[in-house]
């Protein structure tokens, strides 16, 4: 990393609590919990709107709850706003949701199609950008280096952005949150606004 | 750092057969591959139609049992890997791998796959016995152009001296019922641009680009500018005022040391429903301030072949860019988008052919573009 750079908030959500620089610790009982079905609730700990989070998939929920919990929207202004990234490696992608559509399109079902768009990894990352308007590159990557921690995955895609001046601010988003038969990096969803 | 990438290799496999000679002689004879499907046939679907891959091809492509997504990668890859002579042997090379859903049949009870693009760029890394670092980009319709963009990134920085770029995705039922479901499925062939456009065709396949920082490799065209933007308003619909993707022109030209007045052709996104097309017209206008350079789309031709479509259309515009000709419009008769977009009915000749334009939109916002030059 040849420039010093920023870090302008940081957020997470564990199987057991969820804080971020903006938020006090909170506990919670993880995806068993499932406070991220309740939009209110959502709504009320970060002035999400309940209509908008009701009309987001689970993992969109959860990425817009852990922005919001970095605080980073409140710090950036209207234009770098408009050049703030978001860079993900996520083991899950839209797993969790894909299988939600895929027992929609079973007999006797009824075809799930406001699921579908959130059916592609990167969707949930536009819904970032939509909630807080962010008007930079989105990039959604599946982690290739199972021996390499996610944080450094995403780091080494974003800190090119900021030092190419593709972009001014970045939110970095290491993993996933929502539990699957197929396991990957555990329930960690980590969020770091990072800039030059 | 802030090397020259050079293209130094294409491979395709299409619904007009392997290679990219069947695909960009399919281009300049202005002919179709959206036909009625013959696979997944028992889908009552507001569409019968698709642009698949020939069932030989597809045979062939899953040799040895593999997926059939992994399959038509391999051979897009291999083909491309030949043409820029093993470039990307090294071990500073980069596989970047581009896909929607990767291989999805363990969702469908078809197989094993479950979606990870991940997984998919690790296969084709071993079948290809590639060495060097794998990376797998997921970013919607826009997937192949991101990932150019990846991979110029990697190669400009230093990171990669050659990044073998590929980009694949096959038909499903998973899919089409998707797009069904959405209303966005056109029961005749899509026809980009035009004013009786009434929605997309899917389509399948994969291309393949080698971008690499060695100069003799070069097949004459670098990748010289890439900018990704959002629209950061809403999730499947485009910004009408295509005001983000005009920001993504505008700094693609930027980054490639270059302005509106220099660009000779433009790779359309075109998917053929009214609201994509109607915006990326809109932004195109304002990114040109008025008329544009001309501009021509493939997916009338081969279908919406979701992240596989990028790469696809980079290889088209490489061509157009090698032979001074670009292509028509496939389905189009009469433009129903902004005038200012230049729309070619059929092949032609250009004046100058030294710059050109890619563009690609996708949900979630999603807006990118790319800059090829002689």
């Amino acid at each position: 990393m040849s420039a010093p750079l920023k870090l302008l908030g940081a957020a997470y959500l564990l199987p057991d609590r969820m804080g971020g620089s903006r938020c006090r610790e909170r506990e919670w009982d993880g995806p068993a919990d499932d406070r991220l079905a309740d939009p209110e609730l959502i709504g009320r700990w970060f002035a999400l709107d309940a209509a908008e989070a009701r009309r987001l998939d689970r993992t969109s929920r959860a990425l817009c709850l852990a922005a919001a919990a970095t605080g980073l929207p409140g710090l950036l202004g209207e234009a770098e706003r408009l050049e703030t990234a978001i860079v993900r490696v996520t083991a899950l992608g839209s797993y969790p949701t894909d299988l939600a559509f895929a027992e929609s399109l079973e007999p006797e079902s009824t075809v799930a199609a406001g699921l579908f768009p959130f059916t592609l990894p990167s969707t949930a990352l536009g819904a970032v950008a939509a909630r807080f308007g962010l008007g930079g590159p989105i990039i959604s990557l599946s982690p290739t280096a199972p021996e390499e921690p996610l944080e450094r995955q995403v780091f080494a895609a974003a800190v090119p952005l900021l030092l190419r001046g593709e972009a001014r601010v970045v939110v970095a988003i290491a993993g996933d949150f929502d539990g699957t038969p197929r396991g990957g990096p555990g329930l960690t969803l980590t969020v770091y606004g990072i800039a030059r | 750092m802030n090397r020259a990438v050079h293209v130094a290799g294409r491979g395709a496999v299409t619904a007009f057969g392997r290679g990219r000679a069947a695909f960009l002689e399919a281009l300049a004879s202005g002919a179709s591959a959206i036909r009625r499907r013959e696979r997944l046939t028992a889908l009552d679907l507001r569409s019968a139609l698709a642009a698949e891959v020939p069932a030989e091809v597809a045979e062939v492509a899953r040799g040895g049992g593999i997926s059939l997504v992994l399959g038509l990668a391999k051979l897009a890859a291999e083909e491309a890997l030949a043409e820029s002579h093993g470039k990307t042997r090294g071990v500073r090379a980069a596989l970047v791998l581009a896909t929607t859903k990767a291989d999805i049949s363990g969702l469908e009870r078809d197989g094993s796959g479950t979606g990870s693009p991940a997984e998919l760029a690790l296969q084709l890394l071993e079948l290809l016995r590639l060495r060097g670092r794998a990376y797998a980009v997921s970013c919607a319709c826009a997937s192949g152009t991101s990932a150019l963009a990846f991979a110029g990134r990697l190669v400009a920085g230093g990171q990669a001296d050659t990044a073998l770029v590929v980009a694949a995705d096959a038909l499903s039922a998973f899919v089409l019922r998707g797009f069904d479901a959405l209303l966005l499925l056109d029961p005749e062939r899509s026809r980009p641009f035009d004013r009786s456009r009434a929605g997309l065709s899917l389509g399948e396949g994969a291309g393949a680009l080698v971008l690499t920082r060695e100069e003799r490799a070069s097949l004459g065209v670098r990748l010289c500018g890439w900018a990704e933007t959002n629209d950061a308003s809403h999730l499947t619909a485009p910004r009408a005022d295509g005001a983000a993707l005009a920001r993504a022109v505008a700094a693609a030209l930027a980054r490639a040391g270059t302005g509106c007045a220099d660009v000779d052709a433009i790779s359309l996104h075109g998917t053929g429903t009214a609201a994509n097309d109607a915006a990326e017209a809109a932004a195109l206008a304002l990114a040109f301030g008025g008329s544009t350079p001309p501009g021509f789309g493939v997916k009338g031709a081969l279908g919406h072949t979701l992240g596989a479509a990028g790469v696809l259309e980079s290889i088209a515009l490489v061509e157009v860019l090698r032979s001074g000709t670009s292509f028509g419009n496939v389905g189009l008769t009469e433009s129903g988008v902004d005038p200012n977009l230049t729309l070619a009915l059929a092949r032609a000749a250009l004046p100058r052919a030294r710059a050109a334009l890619k563009v690609a939109s996708g949900f979630g916002g999603i807006d990118a573009a790319l800059v090829f030059r002689t």
